[in-house]
Order: structure tokens, then sequence, then C-alpha cells
């Protein structure tokens, strides 16, 4: 029963790093990139290590979504770029 | 063995899986849906580990992820919403 | 006896659960698909957190797990209505003109 857990959690993970390897848009690859933060969370738990999961809740969640997203929007209202196409519309 | 690991294997089949496969496609505030079904099944999918292997400490993760996953989804629905200006 | 209610509690809110997954899988992407999400985090979550409460018994344990349940029902509340905002202004972006910010 724990092995089927721990190659599920695996599953998981490869599915969404690759998912997010193959995602061209950084808007949308924050949202995938915060799914597999909770993938590895569930990863690390399922292999017994609470507290790197703990560790890797607070930044794979929060912090590393928020700054793609901030980076995104500042790059995409800077003049000498604003002019790009959207490619997240 | 535990009807709790194995309520967990569900849960990761049932709902993480289609929240996963969500927010693999489309424009990022679809893939959204994908993310909150996520941030919703997996302080379940903890709080089922922590009581199938009896270790009462695991429930620490899901009460973090309980507070954490609703303010990253509603930093993302923030931003996401201004982008389009 | 207490396990056998523990356990229905916990086949009911895991039979939630993998019905909202399914149910954001089949229903057509924009709106429909939001229903799912208010299904597992108001039905499903409480039901399961309930089951691990009943498993638990009276004490400091049952509490910590029923403040879990409740802050997982509020949040997921929440974030449901912010997700379904964010997908009214992006797919239909006249509708909400009178309530911007």
């Amino acid at each position: 029963m724990t092995d089927t857990l721990i190659v599920l959690a695996l599953l998981a993970v490869a599915a969404c790093a690759t998912g997010a390897v193959l995602t061209p848009d950084p808007a949308r690859q924050a949202v995938v990139l915060s799914v597999l933060g909770l993938s590895l969370a569930l990863l690390f738990t399922v292999l017994q290590a609470p507290d790197v999961a703990l560790s890797q809740l607070g930044v794979g969640t929060a912090v590393t979504p928020l700054l793609i997203l901030l980076t995104v929007r500042k790059v995409r209202r800077s003049p000498r770029r604003g002019g790009d196409q959207e490619p997240g519309a | 063995m535990n009807a709790w690991l194995l309520a967990a294997a569900a849960l990761l089949v049932g709902t993480i899986g289609p929240a996963i496969a969500v927010a693999l496609h489309g424009p990022s505030h679809r893939r959204l849906v994908g993310a909150d079904l996520a941030g919703t099944g997996m302080p379940v999918v903890f709080l089922l580990l922590a009581q199938g292997y009896s270790r009462t400490s695991y429930q620490d993760l899901a009460l973090i992820l309980a507070v954490l996953a609703p303010a990253g989804t509603l930093v993302f629905t923030r931003f996401l919403a201004g982008e389009r200006g | 006896m207490r396990h056998q209610i523990a356990l229905a509690l916990l086949t009911a809110g895991t039979a939630a659960l993998v019905l909202a997954g399914l149910a954001v899988l089949r229903l057509p992407p924009p709106f429909l698909r939001l229903h799912a999400l208010s299904l597992a985090s108001t039905l499903g979550a409480p039901l399961v957190v309930l089951a691990l409460a009943v498993q638990t018994g009276p004490g400091r344990g049952a509490v910590k797990l029923l403040v879990i349940g409740s802050l997982l029902a509020v949040g997921g509340t929440v974030t449901t209505m912010a997700v379904g905002r964010t997908t009214v202004r992006r797919e239909r972006p006249g509708l909400l003109r009178g309530n911007q910010r």
C-alpha cells in the first residue's frame, strides 16, 4: 500500500514537471508550478519527510508563483516591450 | 492494508489526477480551476496520510496548506483578472 | 461502532471528492466546471474531516481536525467565488462592467 502511494506521487510529480517544461507562457506556467509544488510536498510526505514537505509547501505554493506573476506583470507593463502581443490572451 | 491509506490513494487517482489534467490545458484562468481543486483535495490527502501512518504531527501539513492554498489562489485570481488591463 | 460510523463518513466524503474530480474532467470548460469546486470544498472535505474526527474521539485532536475542516470549507468557498469572478472577467469582459474595481 505504501509503495502504491509512492508510485502515485511520483506519477503526479512527473506529469506536473513535464507539463511545466512544455508550457511556454509564464502566466500559465505559474499555475502549473503551484500544482507541482503541491505534488512535490505530497511526494516528500509519502517518503516520510514531513519537514521537507513543509518548507516545500511554503516555497512552492506561495512564493514561487507570486514571484513569477509579479515579474510577468512588470515585464508586460514596461514601455519598451509593451507593444508585444500577449501570448496568454 | 489500511482504509485511510486506501482512501488517500483513491483521492490521488480520482481527484488530484483530474486536477492536474485540468491544470495542464487551456488558458491560465481555466488552469486555475485545476489548481483550486488540487488545493482542496491535497490537505484532505495529507490528513488521511497522517491517520494512515498514525503520525499525528503530519496534520500540521494539512493545517498550513489549508491556510496557504486559498491565499495563493486569491493572489492568482487578483493578478489574472487585472492582466488584460 | 464508532469505527463503522467513521468508515461510512469516509466513504461518503471520498465519493464526493472523486465525483468532483470526474465532474471537473467531464463538464464543459468555461463555467459549468466551476460547480465541481464547491462540491469538493463544502461537501467532500468536511465529510472526510468529520470521519477522521469521529475516529479520533473527543479531545484536542478532534478539535484540531474540525478547525482544519472549517478552514477548508471557508477557504474553498472564498476561492471558488474568486475563481468564478476571474473566469467571468476573462471570458465575458463586458458582463461585470458596473462592478469593476
